[in-house]
């Protein structure tokens, strides 16, 4: 395989490696980190717990990788944790800093919609450090769309037996403004909202929140009017009790705040009516907001980092970093924020192409 | 550990309410009057409509002033005798700002502010300033409120209540309880300017109490901190860990001369 960068000028160098079996995947990440290892550069490894496994395996001795473990959690946490570290190694004195990495999809149960949000927007956000990122899909388990979105947000591209340009890959701002609607969480059609509001103000948003999340869901399971989800996972009278949602006071607190900014960007920047929707589950609670304006005119809204001066973006991107899911969509009805606290699912698929 | 800047509160003497419509006006007057009341203290109304019920209970102890009675020029102590039948109980004084501004001038309230100042300060007079939010509408659609805030927020430093935040100031401490977004981020600010208009090199903000915050008030505390800062002169914010996970978020400790303490522990070092 090819030794070195495929291109020499600096900044980001953003590379995908679509493999097919472990021996392709340790065929281009092994070299990749051992080349860095071995030209003195940082080399991290942000990857799944199975193909750290591999990697480790594989090189044996791992002096000079840095292992970093469940650090995936929320696409925009990590453009912020890894720009205040890729800075770090930057002032350390290093030329080129090389990272291997795998984002979650609906292949390992987490949804898309972010992490493609968050492949197309590094190619800005990481622009200004000399990085060689290397981000590895399996294609026995990624679904069509997502690897769809990979081909079209990594400028470049990597196998085994070599490295190339990529001919498919799209501008961000492009891609971003372009993206297809989220997919909803299931239980947004499984059972009706047991907050639904009108026009309301921030003020009574965070208290329907707050209402609804300190009620038990074995209430809302005994409730005729909400049937589907609660009842679904009722336990059986023979079994033991399921356990109760991982659900704490600091992802109340972050729904709180994600749903105070967004009915208050509603209000400023949107056009009424607005309406609020909130569904409850036993391991995540989900919101909507919409109104019938446009939504943000940037396309990496809430994923990159904004400054405390300028007016605008700061809630949003605050909302990015607590909330475990967000989605922004755009239609010709309006503009609708979802977020979700807790465990989020991958969403109804809406593509043929998702029988990976 | 450092001390917590809430060991001592102080005592509520001259109180202003920011009242968010005409209603919370009235709760609010009628509240107040029935403590005066409860304390046996005269109550004297400047402007103030009560309620009939309260009038009815406060019977004789009831008076309503003139503007002139209040005005910097009047002496005091006339009023206090006139007013005061029985020395050993205090004197409430009840006022509705917006109307005696009509009815006068805002430099007449001002002086009428300073006055009843002084009386806090030199008798057992305790008063309530009520100033309109203006409509609901307006709120709603530009979040301000009241014209004269500046008032409001500048003469009652013993304690303002707004619908959703309250405030009070000792010396160069600003304590702040409550929720603050885009309803009364405009009280929040001016409270901030006040707070750093000031000589001394460090003002305090305790957020102790402070159980939501919105990103724009974040953005208000790095805006309307900053001339002050940039003087030269430290900030120092006390938040409880919910607050402080915000606002380390928004590295907002990274920031020249503000100070971001936890519990007594400061995360400039975090």
């Amino acid at each position: 395989m090819a030794i070195g960068a495929p291109t020499d000028r600096p900044g980001y160098l953003h590379e995908a490696v679509l493999y097919d079996s472990d021996e392709e995947f340790l065929g281009v990440v092994v070299p990749f980190l051992q080349e860095g290892v071995a030209a003195g550069e940082p080399c991290l490894v942000a990857l799944g717990a199975s193909t750290t496994r591999l990697v480790r395996a594989a090189v044996r001795d791992t002096t000079g990788l840095t292992f970093l473990d469940d650090r995936y959690d929320r696409p925009a946490s990590v453009i912020r944790s890894n720009r205040d570290l890729f800075a770090a190694h930057v002032a350390d004195g290093a030329s080129r800093i090389r990272v291997a990495s795998e984002v979650p999809h609906p292949g390992v149960g987490a949804p898309w919609d972010g992490w493609a949000r968050y492949e197309a927007a590094v190619n800005h956000a990481y622009a200004e450090f000399p990085l060689w990122g290397l981000c590895a899909y399996d294609t026995r388990i990624t679904p069509g769309s997502v690897l769809d979105d990979v081909a079209r947000t990594h400028p470049h591209l990597a196998t085994a037996d070599g490295r190339g340009v990529n001919p498919r890959y799209q501008d961000p701002t492009e891609f971003l403004a372009r993206r297809p609607p989220s997919r909803g969480d299931p239980v947004e059609t499984a059972s009706p909202p047991v907050v639904d509001l009108i026009d309301p103000t921030p003020a009574t948003a965070r208290g329907a929140v707050h209402a609804a999340s300190t009620a038990r869901p074995d209430t809302f399971r005994s409730d005729p009017t909400a049937p589907g989800i609660f009842q679904a996972d009722a336990p059986q009278a023979d079994t033991p009790q399921r356990e109760t949602p991982k659900l704490g006071p600091t992802d109340i607190d972050s729904l709180v705040l994600g749903v105070s900014e967004a009915v208050t960007n509603a209000l400023i920047h949107g056009r009424p009516p607005v309406r609020f929707r909130l569904w409850l589950t036993p391991d995540r609670i989900v919101a909507t907001v919409t109104d019938r304006g446009d939504g943000p005119s940037d396309p990496f809204a809430g994923l990159l980092p904004v400054s405390t001066t300028c007016p605008g973006g700061l809630g949003l991107w605050l909302t990015h970093q607590l909330c475990s899911h967000v989605t922004l969509d755009t239609t010709d009805h309006g503009f609708t924020i979802r977020l979700v606290v807790g465990t989020p699912q991958p969403g109804r698929s809406g593509h043929a192409a998702d029988t990976a | 550990m450092l001390p917590t800047l809430r060991d001592q509160p102080a005592a509520p003497r001259h109180q202003g309410l920011l009242a968010a419509s005409a209603g919370h006006r009235r709760t609010g007057m009628s509240t107040w009057a029935r403590a005066a009341l409860d304390r046996s203290e005269k109550l004297l109304t400047l402007c103030a409509p009560i309620d009939t019920d309260i009038a009815s209970r406060a019977g004789s102890a009831l008076t309503a002033l003139t503007p002139e009675e209040l005005h910097t020029a009047a002496r005091p102590a006339e009023l206090l005798q006139r007013a005061r039948p029985d020395r050993d109980h205090g004197l409430g004084i009840l006022v509705w700002a917006d109307a005696v501004i009509s009815a006068t001038s805002r430099d007449t309230h001002e002086e009428i502010e300073t006055t009843l100042a002084r009386l806090c300060r030199d008798h057992r007079v305790s008063v309530l300033c009520v100033y309109d939010r203006g409509g609901e509408r307006r709120r709603k659609r530009d979040g301000a409120g009241s014209e004269h805030l500046d008032l409001a927020v500048g003469r009652h430093l013993d304690g303002l209540q707004e619908q959703r935040l309250a405030l009070h100031r000792t010396g160069d401490s600003l304590y702040v309880d409550g929720e603050i977004d885009m309803s009364n981020l405009d009280v929040f600010a001016t409270a901030l300017r006040a707070l750093t208009d000031t000589p001394s090199p460090t003002v305090h903000i305790d957020m102790g109490g402070v159980t939501f915050l919105a990103a724009a008030g974040v953005r208000t505390l790095i805006r309307d901190t900053a001339p002050y800062r940039d003087r030269g002169a430290d900030v120092e914010i006390y938040a409880t860990p919910h607050i402080t996970r915000i606002l380390q978020l928004i590295d907002i400790h990274r920031l020249p001369r503000l100070h971001l303490i936890c519990r007594g522990v400061s995360t400039n070092t975090i």
